[in-house]
């Protein structure tokens, strides 16, 4: 920066007034970036404008990216009784993608599109099933399949000094072999939002809830100012961690053999297949050098601690690498 | 006759190996005695399960008859997978 130039820095979109973030939609478009993509959202829906500013509230209100990734368009459906139960329509690239959806929960239909179009688009990237977290440069690798309460467990790391990278995606570069921040707001679902409301009342702040979707009542928890700060900085593989969540139980970090890690991230990616034999190196290659854990916990705050505590142990590369 | 399928990887993981298939393109966990006959085989000049035997027989400490017993089962399923080619005989095809 040249001296005597200082810049301001740019409003975030929670600083901002609505009305200036539905203009952006209705006009040119809200850009969007979450690390390894940029998106570009287009919409004439004034309520996905609130929705937008609440859980995308630390994302920049003015940015224009150099390139956009994705261009989504969540469009007010025409209909002769639009004023009885006004739907939505999410267009990508002049396709529509979905059934129309309440216009209420334009957000959720805006957050499913844009997640099925990066597990469909992004194979430049091994894409996991997974939440990622980092410390210390490291990311802490959590694959599972829905239900396990990797979402929660992320949330609740996000909150309590970890820097969310997404709760997602583990985006893997394939190439460096790093993985990059796919970072939006974590989408909880029934007794998890509950949860993180309680875990941190002061911090965790949420869009609207959205009752009676597919998944029951939905959520969004907007990622903190640090973690879309750092959206672009990328984090070495550290440890995986797979979770369970049981009632009642101790918290206990057991390790897991490298060739069910393996087992795990595969089954676990939504691009395995496609990427071929690059993905199978790169999953080898994770497998081989970093440990795994399973997690099985009962209680959020002693798992935090454990892990908070045990973090320099987790991720201590594995003998013989 | 069998002959490795193309694109084959193998890598040791832990105290087992992983395969990737260039014909398949699927993964698969092997045990010692897979990756054994694996490298045995050559890509482009085809093996007797006989040969493989035979290669593998010092190494092993075994006969070439025992061994032979031991991989019957096994070729039928690294062809299955993709990871071996089988030659099938002239006219039968």
């Amino acid at each position: 920066m040249r001296s005597g130039m200082a810049s301001a820095p740019m409003p975030r979109l929670c600083e901002v007034a609505a009305s200036e973030v539905f203009q952006r939609l209705n006009g040119p478009g809200l850009d969007l970036c979450v690390g390894a993509l940029n998106v570009r959202v287009h919409s004439n829906v004034r309520s996905l404008a609130d929705q937008v500013q609440a859980a995308y509230g630390q994302f920049p209100a003015s940015h224009r990216a150099p390139w956009i990734d994705l261009h989504l368009n969540v469009v007010l459906r025409r209909q002769l009784h639009r004023w009885w139960k006004p739907q939505v329509d999410l267009w990508h690239d002049g396709r529509l993608l979905f059934e129309p959806f309440p216009a209420e929960a334009a957000l959720p239909l805006l957050e499913w599109g844009m997640n099925w179009l990066i597990a469909r688009t992004r194979n430049d990237l091994l894409l996991l099933h997974a939440a990622v977290v980092e410390r210390q440069g490291f990311a802490m690798v959590m694959p599972a399949l829905p239900g396990s309460g990797k979402s929660t467990l992320s949330a609740a790391l996000g909150l309590s000094g970890w820097r969310l990278m997404s709760d997602e995606f583990g985006a893997l570069d394939l190439g460096e072999r790093r993985f990059r921040a796919v970072l939006k707001p974590a989408a909880l679902k029934n007794e998890s939002i509950g949860v993180i409301r309680s875990f941190a009342p002061e911090r965790a702040r949420f869009g609207p809830s959205f009752p009676g979707t597919r998944k029951g009542t939905v959520a969004h928890l907007a990622a903190s100012a640090d973690a879309v700060d750092r959206v672009h900085e990328t984090a070495a593989p550290g440890c995986v961690l797979m979770p369970r969540w049981k009632a009642g139980s101790p918290t206990t970090i057991e390790p897991v053999a490298p060739t069910m890690t393996f087992s795990k991230l595969a089954f676990n990616a939504f691009n395995y297949a496609v990427t071929g034999a690059a993905g199978f190196e790169a999953v080898a290659h994770i497998s081989r050098s970093v440990k795994a854990w399973q997690l099985v916990y009962g209680d959020l705050d002693d798992a935090i601690r454990e892990l908070d505590v045990r973090w320099p142990g987790l991720i201590e590369p594995p003998t013989g690498v | 006759m069998y002959l490795r399928a193309p694109g084959l990887r193998v890598r040791p993981l832990g105290e087992g190996w992983v395969a990737y298939s260039g014909l398949s393109r699927e993964s698969h966990l092997l045990n010692d005695e897979s990756v054994a006959m694996l490298d045995e085989l050559d890509e482009c000049e085809p093996r007797s399960a006989r040969e493989v035997a035979e290669r593998l027989s010092g190494e092993a400490g075994m006969s070439v008859d025992e061994l032979l017993a031991i991989m019957t089962d096994a070729w039928p399923t690294l062809v299955e997978v993709g990871l071996v080619r089988e030659l099938p005989a002239a006219g039968t095809a």
